[in-house]
């Protein structure tokens, strides 16, 4: 052991000489700051053509938008005068003349209300839009006594009553009251369907009680309510409304799959583990995976040149000289070698995380949402920044391997072009030829595929991104940031066995290879 | 005498090529040891089979009592040497190559790497990079890292290679001091016989894989010296062969119109006098440079080993 070490102390002091170490942390630390950067200012640009309705807009605005909204009205009303109109023209001019009033009507309520500038991800938003909608169908009913109005007109009174309490009160108790409501006189839902409905209203308002963040769609809240309110819609009709639009029944496995993730989406409901504002979060992500991918290939290509020139170059320099005659065993030389190599990957992960920290906390804000996941019926979560150190990690995998492929090369070809070349040529052609086989949707053999064993994260990590939990999207994403669709089902044990299957293969090879060649 | 270096039926294959053919010598503590003969002999994969370099087919090596087969980095441990060119790392200075060296070893002090840079005279130079320094320099620096672990067998290979006249005599004084007065087992290979004459106490003579013999230097040189080839130019040949034979003269070779004879520096005049009164004619007679793999063949008579 002393003499593994002193080995491993030898091959760091190398390393330290290593130009390309130095020139390819750079290029990652720019890269990782450059991904930032990109989709900082995308965020920023996109920003500009969201178009805000209602509360979100400026008295101006709302104003404006009233005119323009009467101009159409007008321009509809004319249209509809024409008597050579078809039925179905007529239909669909009507239908438009609706939405166009529902739509003027919205903005002057949010003007009377003095909603104007408020925050788009409040329950206002949706208050209003009902609102407008009982408004129309309502209208007129006010002369006519209560006892001529039919249940559903008197129903529908009581909701745009509650509905207008609500925004004068400014009381998310009393929008959640009528929300309910109108959940109870929607015929086209059984009565189950509407008790799911009716809890997710309930969820929401025990999660947000002001509302301020309730509403919309850009809240992560009301995405996560609606959400349950799909997965146990599934549950109930076992079919998976999300992702395949309920087509098939659900397996066993898929069903338990539903209920961890309605058991984290209700975890992170109820303790308020959700960004306030989602659409930042979602870019804050999008940062976070495109820093991270742009990141890690570049410490790819860094291990590769460096394991695949590890032994070669140490050849062709004749320094291994220096090695050999020393009183060590050849496999410790490796062994000390491949230590060496995993030293620098974490290095290189360590200096990413850094990296990613500031650059991401000064752009997107610091902090972010812990991690819920479920675990044999629990729920449990994990805080944030040890989330993401954790998701990292999972990175040495692949770069393992990429490290063992371009060893076992360097030592078999003893060429460092040959090794390096292959090496990358193997990676990454390998990565691009398992994405298109996946969009292919090859069959299930594409789980003896060693690539498509690589993106591990999303296995380490199944509630990993609050975007595929709130959005239902289950698939990986490679190294080289391309999705690939799950196609065949593989575990995260089956993976891990295959790679360290994979894993031992290439490092018998290369230590047969180095202990028993001759060096001439 | 104490072997300390113990080589027994050393075997080696390249492919089908047996290019170590059942090589025994040993090497005792406090001598100098020459392993002489010609390119390609199998000087260099003797080493690189005692170094480790080479796997070995047949045959064992033994490190002062501790066979390297069974107790690998015991036996290691006790051998320094030079293969070839020393190679360090080009990027790290001579120092650094040398702490680097010494941490693979047990027991070597900071004050141990001083001592060996001022033995071969880089202390000034050491800080260094290697990439730096001269063919000589490195010679130097190698030595440095052969000797750094007071090793009981030193193994150098071709040592003498860029070195100037000064650097050899220096490192031939380091080699005697290192054999007589610190009782090392020094083993130094070259192919050139003045280099061995000035500082081996024993000369083992490789050709073709095969050891042909180990003598003490004195008695090579008596031999080598004591038998002169001559070439005589004639136009029968074949009547000066069978006349030199019949005079007791050794025939190396003839061609159509010369013939190669061995003979000592005083016995030319006689024999060119036997070749007149035969009525032999003799265009000229010179003195061949003799190749150092004929004289060997002539030394040891033909290969039967005296080990």
């Amino acid at each position: 052991m002393r003499k593994l070490g002193a080995l491993y102390v030898n091959e760091m002091t190398k390393m330290t000489r290593k130009i390309s170490i130095l020139v390819l942390a750079a290029i990652m630390a720019v890269v990782t700051v450059g991904m930032g950067a990109l989709v900082k200012i995308t965020q920023v640009n996109n920003r500009q053509y969201i178009l805000y309705s209602g509360a979100a807009s400026t008295r101006e605005e709302l104003e404006e938008s009233i005119r323009e909204a009467q101009e159409q009205i007008q321009d509809c009303q004319s249209q509809l005068e024409n008597q050579a109109l078809g039925e179905e023209e007529r239909r669909n001019l009507q239908m438009q003349l609706n939405d166009l009033q529902v739509t003027a009507e919205r903005d002057r309520l949010a003007l009377k209300y003095n909603l104007a500038g408020e925050n788009p991800n409040s329950y206002y938003t949706a208050a209003l839009q009902d609102l407008a909608v009982y408004r129309q169908k309502t209208a007129g009913l006010e002369s006519t006594p209560s006892q001529q109005l039919t249940a559903e007109q008197r129903s529908d009174q009581e909701i745009c009553d509650l509905l207008v309490k609500s925004l004068e009160q400014d009381s998310f108790r009393l929008y959640t009251d009528a929300k309910i409501k109108m959940i109870e006189a929607d015929d086209t839902l059984s009565e189950e369907e509407k008790q799911i409905e009716i809890d997710c209203s309930e969820l929401l308002y025990q999660a947000e009680p002001t509302g301020q963040t309730a509403g919309g769609g850009g809240s992560a809240y009301d995405r996560a309510a609606s959400r349950i309110g799909q997965y146990r819609l599934s549950l109930l009709n076992n079919a998976n409304l999300v992702e395949d639009g309920g087509k098939e029944p659900l397996t066993n496995q898929k069903r338990a799959k539903l209920e961890d993730a309605l058991a984290v989406l209700t975890y992170r409901l109820q303790n308020g583990q959700l960004p306030a504002d989602y659409e930042s979060y979602s870019y804050s992500e999008m940062a976070t995976f495109a820093m991270m991918s742009m990141g890690v290939l570049v410490l790819g290509l860094l291990i590769i040149i460096l394991a695949g020139s590890a032994v070669s170059s140490e050849m062709s320099t004749g320094s291994i000289k220096s090695l050999i005659i020393a009183p060590v065993k050849r496999w410790k030389i490796l062994t000390a070698k491949i230590l060496a190599l995993l030293t620098v990957s974490v290095l290189g992960l360590a200096l990413w995380f850094l990296t990613w920290l500031v650059t991401s906390g000064l752009l997107f804000g610091f902090g972010g949402v812990d991690y819920v996941f479920a675990l044999g019926g629990s729920v449990c979560t994990l805080p944030y920044y040890l989330y993401m150190a954790a998701r990292l990690l999972t990175n040495l995998i692949p770069l393992s391997i990429y490290l063992l492929l371009a060893l076992m090369l360097s030592v078999v070809t003893r060429n460092t072009a040959a090794a390096v070349g292959v090496g990358m040529a193997v990676t990454f052609g390998g990565e691009i030829v398992t994405t298109v086989l996946a969009q292919l949707s090859a069959g299930e053999w594409m789980k003896f595929v060693p690539f498509y064993h690589l993106s591990l994260e999303s296995k380490f990590f199944p509630f990993g991104s609050l975007e595929q939990l709130l959005s239902g999207y289950g698939g990986d994403m490679s190294m080289l940031g391309m999705s690939i669709p799950r196609i065949a089902n593989t575990s995260l044990v089956f993976s891990l066995i295959y790679l360290a299957a994979l894993a031992l293969c290439m490092a018998l090879t290369a230590y047969d290879s180095f202990i028993r060649r001759d060096i001439k | 005498m104490e072997a300390v270096l113990q080589i027994q039926h050393l075997c080696k294959w390249f492919g089908k090529r047996k290019v170590i053919d059942d090589i025994s010598f040993s090497v005792n503590a406090g001598e100098v040891f020459g392993f002489l003969g010609p390119n390609g002999a199998g000087k260099t994969t003797t080493i690189k089979m005692i170094m480790g370099f080479l796997s070995i087919d047949r045959g064992t090596v033994v490190i002062d009592g501790l066979d390297r087969r069974l107790r690998y980095e015991a036996a290691m441990a006790k051998i320094g040497g030079i293969v070839e060119n020393p190679e360090m790392y080009k990027e790290l200075s001579g120092r650094v190559n040398l702490e680097m060296y010494a941490r693979l070893h047990d027991g070597v002090t900071p004050a141990r790497i001083d001592e060996v840079l001022e033995l071969v005279g880089m202390q000034n130079r050491a800080h260094e990079k290697v990439k730096k320094y001269s063919l000589g320099m490195k010679q130097r620096i190698g030595l440095a890292q052969a000797l750094l672990h007071r090793p009981r067998v030193l193994i150098l290979d071709e040592p003498t290679n860029g070195l100037d006249p000064m650097g050899i005599k220096e490192l031939r004084d380091i080699l005697k001091r290192m054999a007589h007065e610190e009782s090392i087992a020094v083993f130094v290979s070259s192919h050139m016989l003045p280099e061995m004459e000035q500082m081996c106490d024993r000369v083992g003579i490789i050709n073709n894989g095969r050891l042909l013999g180990v003598k003490p230097i004195g008695a090579l040189l008596e031999e080598v010296s004591g038998k002169e080839v001559y070439r005589v130019l004639t136009t029968s040949a074949g009547m000066a062969a069978s006349l030199a034979v019949r005079a007791g003269y050794s025939v190396q070779a003839e061609g159509g119109d010369w013939a190669d004879i061995a003979l000592q520096k005083e016995q030319v005049p006689l024999f060119v006098a036997l070749l007149v009164e035969n009525r032999i004619p003799v265009y000229g007679v010179s003195r061949l440079e003799q190749s150092l793999e004929s004289a060997f063949i002539q030394i040891t008579g033909g290969g039967n080993t005296i080990a």
